[in-house]
């Protein structure tokens, strides 16, 4: 059949380009690290070089690793808060996780510390996960006063509140801001920015099973999902408890979106974009499928937003969050365009 | 020589909020396999909270409802869906589904945890298809269809949950006449043919007087009578209940074209 072809030659490509750009991460960097060696590092063979044996295992490796596991959590949390909320507009952050995240962040690196020119570099590790610690319990607050409220409220009380709750936390960090030393502001400022390199490997013993937990639980509500493209009428008829599914969908998207803020701060656009890729290309809205495309792009695309993050061929790096802004958006218009229909296009 | 598929016994609904908001109650009624039972009524008398009821979806205030001699409220969700399917008036979302795709979901209450359909499956949709007659659209997008396909999409989904009852929220809404005659004589032939019992509500009197093999009557005040179109009709019923300031609604007429 035509379809299935298709189909397959589409999750060939996907994965393809996946592992490409996980291995393209490990190579391209301020240090160019021949394949050869990459390979022979991995395998545990050493290198010729032993630098660059620990750019490869103690820095390029678990920040492909974050990158890979990010844009996974974030672009399934998305799809997840689209169907939930029949909102082709949604993202991971739409029930105010990372509101939540900025917030205690903003508390550790606006209040703490006499401020220096490198202030977060001066603290090093412990500044890091100072700032990871502060941002996950902030993300946990904000998603238990969620996860709570989700078995009683209707569903767009819950989209309503997120956003306010998102109102009063930058308001909250406006005035912070207004009484913090410039260099204070910008650290804080750099944290939303966003970034894979913070994540060492004893972070990544935390973040990995999060969105490795949040990924299960989202798989387990596939079937749920499914049944809310018909509404949740329709679902109840089909012998769904929407509160109980609702629940849980919400349970692994603040999961996944709140431990990639906390982790890697503020990562815009994959959540939004990859989802409807992911519909778009395999032109379909059956989870089953646009599932697992969308942590296979979602990876993609997170790689591949971290290497032009950091400008092949000089020491500068750009703010991810705009890369992914920039990668992202592109991205949407063209599936707008090629669909014609806008109110098709959106509704994927 | 019928065998009834589900049954109310001195039932009562309503709403449950601080205070329960009782619509009808003391209502007495039965539904047949294979048989096709039209509910009408003016807007506003409770149909729509009736039939919620009797699918399941909503709670009675009282009384019971037994399906097939099983109290529903006895029944796991899973299980009434495996009994009961429905039709409603509500759009859901526009989505990137096709027409199989839609069909295919009301498989799920037989599928594994994860909605993996089998071989079984796809032979029950391939045959819903084919007996709404809507192979050709199979491969359509459910959102680019005309409202008499969409319909006929949804009744076909309903049918792939194999139940032994659907039910019908206005069915015939939005449809030109041509397409409420077919999908009303449609639901009497499935309902002879797969021995399921069908209960449709609607506006279309005169065309539910015509198909139905019972007719529920349901007044303002929450009164439902339950009978045969002639029946109803002859004892002036229908004539009274669908009055207007203009005066009676001319149901004799519709017997006289029958």
């Amino acid at each position: 059949m035509n379809r299935s072809a298709r189909t397959r030659g589409l999750w060939l490509g996907m994965l393809a380009a996946l592992a490409l750009a996980w291995l393209l991460s490990l190579i391209v960097g301020a240090v160019r690290i021949p394949l050869v060696e990459v390979v022979n590092i991995l395998m545990g063979q050493g290198a010729s070089q032993p630098a660059w044996q620990v750019i490869i295992l103690d820095f390029r490796l678990p920040k492909s690793l974050a990158a890979l596991l990010s844009g996974s959590a974030l672009a399934i949390a998305g799809m997840q808060m689209q169907t939930l909320f029949r909102n082709p507009l949604a993202d991971p952050y739409i029930l105010g996780i990372s509101s939540g995240a900025s917030l205690g962040a903003a508390l550790v690196i606006l209040l703490t510390g006499g401020g220096g020119v490198h202030f977060l570099a001066k603290l090093g590790f412990l500044g890091n996960a100072g700032v990871a610690l502060a941002s996950a319990s902030g993300a946990l607050l904000v998603f238990a006063g969620v996860t709570l409220l989700a078995r009683q409220v209707h569903t767009i009380t819950l989209l309503v509140l997120g956003v306010l709750v998102g109102y009063l936390v930058n308001a909250l960090v406006r005035i912070l801001i207004q009484f913090s030393l410039p260099e204070q502001v910008q650290a804080y400022l750099s944290w939303t920015f966003g970034s894979f390199g913070g994540v060492s490997w004893p972070q990544l013993a935390w973040f990995a099973p999060a969105v490795v937990l949040g990924i299960l639980l989202a798989v387990a509500s596939i079937k749920s999902l499914n049944c809310f493209l018909l509404g949740e009428t329709y679902a109840r008829s089909l012998g769904i408890s929407p509160r109980r599914a609702r629940w849980i969908i919400i349970l692994s998207a603040s999961l996944l979106a709140g431990a990639v803020t906390a982790f890697c701060g503020l990562i815009g656009f994959i959540g939004i974009a990859v989802p409807h890729l992911a519909r778009s290309l395999l032109r379909s809205s059956d989870h089953r499928e646009a599932l697992p495309a969308c942590a296979i792009l979602g990876s993609t695309v997170a790689l591949l937003a971290d290497m032009l993050a950091q400008l092949p061929g000089s020491s500068g790096i750009l703010p991810l969050n705009s890369v992914t802004a920039l990668l992202g958006a592109p991205v949407i218009i063209w599936v707008i365009l090629k669909q014609r229909n806008l109110r098709q296009a959106f509704s994927t | 020589m019928s065998v009834t598929c589900l049954e109310a016994r001195n039932l009562a609904i309503g709403y449950h909020s601080r205070i329960a908001k009782v619509v009808a109650s003391g209502i007495n009624l039965s539904l047949f396999s294979g048989q096709l039972t039209c509910l009408v009524g003016p807007n506003g008398s409770g149909k729509s909270t009736l039939l919620r009821t009797l699918s399941g979806l909503q709670k009675t205030l009282a009384g019971d409802v037994l399906l097939n001699g099983v109290p529903l409220r006895n029944l796991s969700a899973s299980q009434r869906a495996r009994k009961i399917s429905v039709v409603l008036t509500e759009h859901f979302p526009p989505s990137n589904l096709t027409v199989r795709q839609v069909i295919a979901l009301g498989r799920l209450p037989y599928t594994d945890w994860l909605g993996t359909l089998t071989e079984d499956d796809e032979r029950i949709v391939d045959d819903v298809l084919d007996k709404l007659e809507i192979e050709a659209l199979a491969g359509r997008f459910f959102h680019q269809l005309s409202d008499g396909e969409r319909q006929k999409t949804m009744i076909a989904r309903a049918l792939a949950q194999q139940p032994d009852l659907m039910i019908l929220d206005e069915p015939t809404a939005f449809l030109d006449w041509p397409n409420r005659v077919a999908v009303l004589m449609k639901l009497k032939e499935l309902a002879r043919t797969t021995g399921a019992a069908f209960l449709l509500c609607s506006h279309d009197l005169e065309l539910v007087c015509q198909v139905a093999d019972v007719l529920w009557v349901m007044e303002r005040s929450g009164m439902l009578t339950c009978g045969s179109p002639r029946e109803l009709i002859e004892s002036g019923l229908l004539a009274r209940v669908f009055a207007t300031p203009y005066g009676e609604f001319p149901a004799r007429r519709l017997l006289l074209e029958r």
